[in-house]
């Protein structure tokens, strides 16, 4: 068996790339169990590390307006039923002569009036989830740095979670800020 | 000549010995293994060779430049020079140090 065969053991976008020079290589080697050796185990290292392949810049580029295309229309699917849902919070606060419970009290009729529930309460958040998920798939497998930062910031989150002391007291700060907020703004109104 | 292996009795990791390769100019595949061969007496297979080379690429380290006859010559980036001036003057330290303290230089 020519070692030429064994580039077919190399994942199909690695080929696309490297083929005709891998081949061209190889074919200037001579045969051995070594080589042999050799080939196979760069074939497996390929496999198990997307990393390896240079996309050209052009192709990265478009991949990653595609990204950032579908990270938006993820967001605006989602936006309304977050303006929906805090909106019907803030008119929970206050009574809604009061602003901005007035306000939050006649987003949330609007809502209702247009029999948008299902839509936005459904529909669009499962689109938005599907969507915005699929996004962090496809730019955690196609840039390494970006992997290494998100395993960073796991391993912060983790030693973090390790501090209870740390944790409580970092809730308690946006907690208490949180309420001074809303109190300063409930005095202010009235 | 021995061969240049490590403690665990490795050759040097084939990234460095390409970057300083390519640092003497461009080259294709079957012209880094000789020329490594020359240089560091360790005879890269293909397979260890293009890992290599994919992840230098992917890094930005080096770049392919046209194909010559299915032939594709490698050369250093901007960065990949910054990258293998900083990896040699830091071996170079520790090696200076080291063979100061064996007192062999």
């Amino acid at each position: 068996m020519h070692p030429r065969l064994l580039v077919c053991l190399y994942p199909s976008r690695w080929r696309r790339r490297y083929e005709n020079e891998f081949g061209a290589l190889l074919e200037q080697e001579r045969w051995s169990a070594r080589l042999v050796f050799d080939v196979v185990a760069g074939a497996l290292a390929a496999r198990l590390d997307p990393y390896p392949v240079a996309i050209p810049e052009e192709r990265a580029m478009t991949s990653r307006r595609i990204d950032t295309a579908a990270a938006f229309a993820a967001t605006l699917l989602v936006l309304p039923a977050v303006v929906l849902l805090a909106s019907a919070m803030i008119r929970l606060m206050q009574p809604v002569q009061y602003q901005p419970a007035h306000a939050a009290d006649v987003i949330v009729n609007w809502f209702v009036a247009i029999n948008s529930g299902p839509l936005v309460l459904g529909v669009a958040p499962v689109l938005a989830l599907v969507l915005g998920a699929l996004v962090v798939w496809h730019r955690l497998s196609s840039d390494p740095d970006l992997r290494a930062d998100a395993r960073l910031f796991v391993d912060v989150a983790v030693r973090l979670l390790r501090r209870p002391a740390v944790v409580a007291g970092a809730l308690a700060t946006v907690a208490s800020l949180a309420v001074l907020v809303v109190a300063i703004d409930h005095a202010i109104a009235g | 000549m021995p061969r240049h292996l490590n403690e665990r009795g490795q050759p040097p990791e084939p990234g460095l010995l390409i970057l300083t390769s390519l640092a003497g100019g461009p080259k294709h595949g079957y012209a880094m293994i000789e020329d490594i061969d020359r240089i560091a007496r360790v005879r890269l297979g293909p397979g260890t060779l293009y890992g290599a080379l994919a992840r230098l690429e992917a890094r930005g380290l080096i770049e392919p430049l046209p194909d010559e006859e299915r032939r594709r010559p490698y050369r250093l980036t901007g960065l990949g020079r910054e990258v293998l001036g900083e990896q040699l003057a830091s071996i170079h330290q520790i090696a200076e140090a080291g063979l100061r303290r064996l007192a062999v230089v």
